[in-house]
């Protein structure tokens, strides 16, 4: 067959170089600095003593709440411990707990918000007027009567904080597939006989992505905040090393006299929100063809 | 010299710098003048209109250069302040969907007086008295009971009405109409373009009208002006742009047409490829790549706008065009052969089909049955083409799905291949699922975005033949060369191609499987006239190669005509007429037909008059008794109110339902009618 299909389809909509301007992009920039202080948390998370100056169980009476100084970067606090050592060894609790709760809930949620979304009716009826009745109760709430009923463990605090999150994520799936159901591209995949599930996976899913990706974002953040919160109410796990929330808690009582003790793990906590928040975007972004330029 | 425009150029910051959408335009508009821009999507006539407003500083825009001189003021000049006193009440502005362009939440009486109060410090009540006066005069009836309706209470012809009642409010000197029946059915489409002549001469303002269509130009404007990629490329007076055209893109866009008296049988002309993206502008005059008289000096240097006296053209060889120039002389291409009338037997038997769906909004709501396709039957051919068409609301598209079981029909029986095909088991429902495909209207929404077209191309070969790898990668290749694709592209997103591309790769995963039958459903109506014709083309050729059957769903008459071997044409769920397609044109039975045909704007021929059907398309959950058109039909009578009819073969293969059809006779003077009261 002789073709003449350049032509006759025309060229494509190719992009050329010449706009691609280089230049000072904060974005950029910002994104950079996101990875770093992630690398930076994982680090710590991994080996713990090679970063921290002390050790976190060493206690000094001699410093007790000292201020920020060169010996002690982030100060000391109530028991004389160097803060910024405790910081580091707290990272591993921290950053597995917001994780994995966001991992769990994030994937709970999502998994209901599909089929309460796609196949409508009872189904839709059902899971969400649960969900309604999770959403009255406030998160932290709900996870307190959880890990209250489940006793304290690790892994009862990362499901009661991962449980409160679920009605979030199930609600906005929910909405998103019942847009996307609708469009062409869906039926389309019906007319050629694809199976529900499928249709599901490769379609519905992939363009829920985004969302998934910018909730999760923020549910780190939150996570790490909610298990700080239990661990405040001593439904936490107590170990040897304290995580970030509960350092947060402890502080507290102090924060008229010895600011530092409270202001780091707030400030680690803050960054690393910020962080995830930023990477979550760029991911998205490159996730989305419309972006892609050939 | 009412509106005078130099030398504009409007730029759009974005993060790859600086896009041009409009450049170094320059036109002008005397006072009472009705001038159409007319350009494809793309060419920035939109944006044209917006800057003249100074509306496209809230889109991102920037007028980068250029002189809009209106009467002595300099609108570019002016602030967004001092501008928005002559925006609603010295140049008005009404946009494609009236549904967009209210608010939902106001009475349209209340926001047609809010432009008096604002711009003519008008008291409430004189305020509303003028509101109840302008819609009386844009042929709402019933005036002050509407006035305090919401716009959902109303047709979009209607809304469309009241936006041009609201824009009128100030006797603006300019009116500016961008699009405004694009988003309407034809018939609809003929009331108001006759409402905005009307207009004209009642308020003396001139009409700046923007579109597509250039058989609409051709019969409202007095002067054209054609655009392409951002710059004006030709400018005439409208009779002399429509019977010798300067601009090889203008008669290139004046071919493309699909007239009603084309030759049904041979493939369209168009121009090859499609209009270049804003960031990818060729060098030199911007339509050589698609030019077929271009030349070296086309490439490297681009023509400016001319002065040849009565017109102006942009183009360096537009003295060496050929002289004869017709518009019918469109196509000497192939003949596509016509089907042995004797072998075809029925693929698709649809009997008494109906589906119902029952809307309630609360619980103590009563319920109401809207009937969007209502006790149909007719049979598809193999190897034919069937045309189906009918104004939007009129239950085709629910008919197309329920051929191919994206919807449930609620009553009735199809056949295909003389089996029943509802209600089979799963292994049977994946076969015809292989057996019949469809091609959507909107090419964008019809894919995943986040899937590569050669995935898209190869899902339904993953479905039902398991192809996997480098087997799949050369089947969906070939599938791909077939369809004018280049096969390079396999790994393409969808938004990296044009809208006609993407309708050829709707088309390419159609065929993947072989089947015997495709529902086309509004294919081709999201396209641009110049690829419009590619694609129909396309059909065309792949229906003779592959010997497919066609359901071909359309609204606009004069496609559908073109591609169809017969016709069956639907009003309010129901089949009103069905017949042999040259039969349907030529003796037209049913009146609904008739005015069908009549409304479509014909570019041959200005005539500055349109023969319209009266009224809209009644609401599918209210429809009139006894016959349903009885309520806008010219014919009606007694019996039309009360006695329903039923679809009966009237000559050799010309089914019609009517109490009085048309003779051929009858239909002539009718048309002749309708024009006298128009």
């Amino acid at each position: 067959m002789n073709t003449v299909y350049s032509k006759a389809a025309g060229e494509p909509l190719k992009k050329s170089k010449s706009i691609h301007l280089k230049r000072f992009n904060l974005s950029s920039v910002s994104f950079s600095l996101s990875l770093i202080m992630i690398l930076v948390l994982i680090l710590c998370a991994l080996f713990p003593g090679v970063i921290a100056p002390y050790s976190p169980f060493q206690m000094n009476q001699a410093v007790v709440m000292s201020p920020p100084s060169f010996t002690h970067v982030f100060g000391t606090d109530q028991f004389g411990r160097d803060m910024f050592s405790l910081i580091v060894y707290g990272t591993r609790q921290s950053l597995m707990m917001g994780l994995l709760a966001v991992l769990l809930g994030g994937f709970t949620g999502t998994v209901i918000g599909l089929l309460a979304g796609y196949f409508g009716g009872i189904i839709d009826t059902i899971f969400m007027r649960l969900t309604d009745i999770l959403l009255t109760i406030p998160n932290i709430l709900l996870a307190i009567a959880i890990s209250a009923a489940l006793g304290p463990s690790l892994l009862n605090i990362i499901v009661a904080v991962s449980f409160s999150a679920v009605p979030n994520y199930a609600r906005v799936i929910r909405g998103q597939v019942i847009a996307i159901k609708s469009r062409p591209y869906i039926d389309a995949s019906k007319t050629i006989g694809m199976p529900r599930m499928k249709i599901i996976m490769r379609h519905v899913l992939p363009n829920c992505s985004s969302q998934i990706i910018v909730m999760a974002a923020l549910g780190i953040g939150t996570s790490i905040l909610i298990s700080t919160g239990l661990s405040f109410l001593g439904l936490g796990v107590i170990k040897e090393i304290p995580d970030w929330g509960y350092l947060l808690s402890q502080g507290r009582s102090y924060i008229t006299i010895a600011w530092w003790i409270v202001t780091f793990p707030g400030l680690v906590i803050t960054l690393l929100v910020i962080a995830v928040n930023i990477l979550g975007d760029e991911l998205r972004d490159r996730l989305d063809p419309k972006r892609t330029r050939a | 010299m009412l509106l005078d425009v130099k030398d504009l150029s409007v730029g759009f910051k974005t993060e790859y710098g600086l896009l041009n959408a409009v450049n170094e335009v320059e036109m002008h508009i005397d006072k009472g003048e009705f001038v159409a821009l007319v350009g494809e999507s793309g060419s920035g006539k939109t944006i044209t209109s917006l800057s003249l407003m100074r509306l496209i500083e809230f889109n991102n825009g920037k007028i980068t250069s250029g002189k809009i001189t209106f009467q002595d003021q300099q609108l570019e000049k002016l602030s967004q302040r001092q501008m928005s006193e002559f925006r609603g009440s010295r140049i008005a502005m009404i946009f494609q969907d009236p549904m967009n362009a209210l608010d939902p939440v106001y009475p349209i009486g209340q926001q047609i007086a809010e432009v008096l109060i604002k711009h003519k410090n008008m008291p409430k009540k004189k305020a509303d008295q003028q509101a109840i006066e302008l819609l009386g005069k844009v042929g709402i009836p019933d005036p002050k009971t509407r006035l305090k309706q919401y716009p959902y209470e109303f047709s979009g012809g209607m809304l469309q009405r009241v936006v041009i009642a609201m824009a009128l409010a100030c006797k603006p000197e300019l009116l500016i109409a961008d699009e405004p029946t694009t988003a309407l059915d034809v018939t609809t489409q003929a009331q108001i373009l006759s409402l905005l002549l009307q207009l004209r001469e009642e308020f003396g303002m001139a009409i700046l009208l923007i579109t597509h269509d250039l058989g609409v130009a051709a019969q409202l404007a007095d002067r054209v002006v054609v655009m392409y990629s951002a710059k004006v490329v030709e400018e005439a007076v409208a009779e002399k742009l429509f019977q010798s055209p300067s601009h090889p893109y203008t008669r290139g866009l004046l071919k493309s047409i699909i007239s009603l008296d084309s030759e049904r049988k041979t493939s369209l002309f168009s121009i090859d490829g499609s209009i270049p993206a804003l960031d990818n502008i060729p060098s030199g005059c911007r339509f050589h790549p698609r030019c077929e008289y271009a030349t070296e000096l086309c490439k490297s240097k681009e023509p400016p706008l001319a002065d040849k006296g009565d017109s102006r053209v942009a183009c360096w060889h537009t003295d060496k065009l050929p002289e004869e120039w017709k518009l019918e002389a469109a196509s000497t291409l192939e003949k596509l052969e016509e089907p042995d009338e004797e072998k075809r037997s029925a693929l698709i038997e649809v009997e008494n089909l109906s589906k119902h769906f029952s809307l309630k909004k609360g619980i103590f709501d009563k319920k109401q049955v809207l009937q969007a396709v209502d006790n149909v039957s007719f049979s598809i051919r193999r190897g034919e083409t069937f045309g189906l068409v009918g104004e939007s609301g009129s239950g085709k598209s629910t008919l197309g799905r329920m051929l191919l079981q994206l919807e449930p029909p609620t009553a009735g029986e199809i056949r295909f291949e003389g089996k029943k095909i509802i209600n089979v088991n799963a292994d049977e429902k994946k076969k015809l699922k292989a057996n019949m495909q469809m091609i959507f209207q909107d090419p964008s929404g019809s894919m995943d975005p986040k899937w590569k077209i050669g995935n898209v191309i190869a899902e339904p070969l993953t479905v039902h033949r398991n192809l996997k790898g480098d087997e799949k990668r050369t089947y969906v290749k070939e599938l791909m060369q077939m369809v004018g694709l280049n096969p390079d592209w396999y790994n393409r997103y969808p938004n990296q191609l044009s809208g006609g591309q993407k309708q050829r790769v709707a088309i390419a995963r159609a065929i993947a499987l072989d089947p015997a039958f495709i529902l086309a459903d509004e294919a081709v109506s999201a396209l641009d006239v110049s690829v419009q014709s590619q694609v129909i083309n396309l059909l065309q050729d792949l229906q003779k190669k592959l010997g497919l059957t066609y359901l071909f769903i359309g609204h606009g008459m004069n496609v559908v005509r073109h591609i169809s071997d017969r016709i069956g044409v639907m009003y309010l769920g129901q089949l009103v007429e069905i017949a042999q397609t040259d039969e349907l044109f030529r003796n037209p039975k049913h009146h609904y037909t008739k005015s069908l045909i009549n409304a479509i704007p014909n570019p041959a021929e200005k005539k500055n008059t349109f023969s319209q059907v009266k009224g809209s398309i009644p609401s599918p959950t209210k429809p009139p008794s006894g016959c349903k058109f009885h309520t806008r039909c010219p014919a009606a009578t007694k019996i039309c109110k009360t006695a329903k009819p039923s679809l009966e073969e009237d000559t050799d293969g010309h089914y019609v339902a009517c109490h009085h059809p048309l003779t051929a006779q009858a239909a002539l003077e009718s048309k002749e009618e309708m024009e006298v009261q128009t």
